[in-house]
């Protein structure tokens, strides 16, 4: 089973954890529930998937999705991520979008709330 | 000579059918000590493929066999969708007239990362599908 968990959600930024996998089923899981923590909040976003063993094109569909529904809001989204995934999310070119990066701290500076 | 695993899956309850292959895959090739690397291949290009044959394609079914102590591994997909040939649409693995990559794109550019070589063949109104696997 996949599940979001909502790290901490300040004034400033959200952080959120995504756990097990997103395939097609993983997906269905918990698409509505990161969309919701994330961009309802309209406040730049950490999504950690360090615990995500496994990323398919649906997967990263979902986190493109969200990225351009937080952009439309003038707020960021960065993702981290362990190698197998990061390596997957690097292939398809989203860092223009998303930046993937290796820890939490790398992330809000990338969002700029550092 | 062991004979070729195989798994057959239709547009009903795909994902959950997906994750369960994935999994039987994970501990099969394991089993065969393949490179981790190896074993995250074949499960994200069987994803895409299936999807890809399900959703875009219209298949009824798609197959998948593959034989663990082969090397390089291939996997090898059959379906009775739309012509497919990955090779032929390389246009769809960079970004549209919007600047985007779409998702079917994205799924190309995953199945090509992950494979060192990719034959189609169309006959009798079916798809067949050899990809070689990364080490």
């Amino acid at each position: 089973m996949t599940e979001v968990l909502l790290l901490e959600a300040t004034d400033a930024f959200t952080s959120v954890a995504v756990r097990g996998r997103l395939d097609a089923a993983g997906v269905g899981e918990v698409d509505l529930s990161l969309t919701g923590q994330t961009v309802a909040r309209r406040r730049p976003a950490v999504i950690d998937l360090t615990e995500v063993g496994f990323i398919a094109s649906l997967g990263i569909g979902m986190l493109v999705a969200i990225a351009k529904s937080m952009r439309m809001h003038g707020v960021g989204v960065a993702v981290v991520a362990g190698p197998p995934v990061r390596t997957v999310l690097e292939m398809t070119h989203i860092a223009p979008l998303i930046p993937v990066v290796a820890t939490r701290e790398d992330a809000l500076r990338a969002l700029g709330v550092a | 000579m062991t004979p070729p695993l195989r798994w057959t899956f239709g547009p009903a309850n795909a994902p959950n059918h997906l994750r369960a292959a994935s999994d039987e895959l994970d501990t099969i090739l394991g089993e065969h000590r393949l490179p981790e690397r190896t074993c995250f291949a074949a499960r994200l290009v069987c994803e895409e493929i299936v999807l890809n044959a399900l959703e875009h394609g219209g298949a009824s079914f798609v197959t998948m066999e593959l034989e663990p102590a082969k090397d390089p591994l291939v996997l090898v997909f059959e379906d009775d969708g739309a012509s497919f040939d990955p090779e032929a649409r390389a246009a769809e693995r960079g970004p549209d007239a919007t600047g985007e990559v779409s998702r079917r794109g994205r799924g190309l550019i995953l199945v090509h990362g992950m494979s060192r070589g990719i034959r189609h063949h169309r006959d009798n109104g079916r798809n067949r599908l050899t990809i070689a696997l990364v080490d």
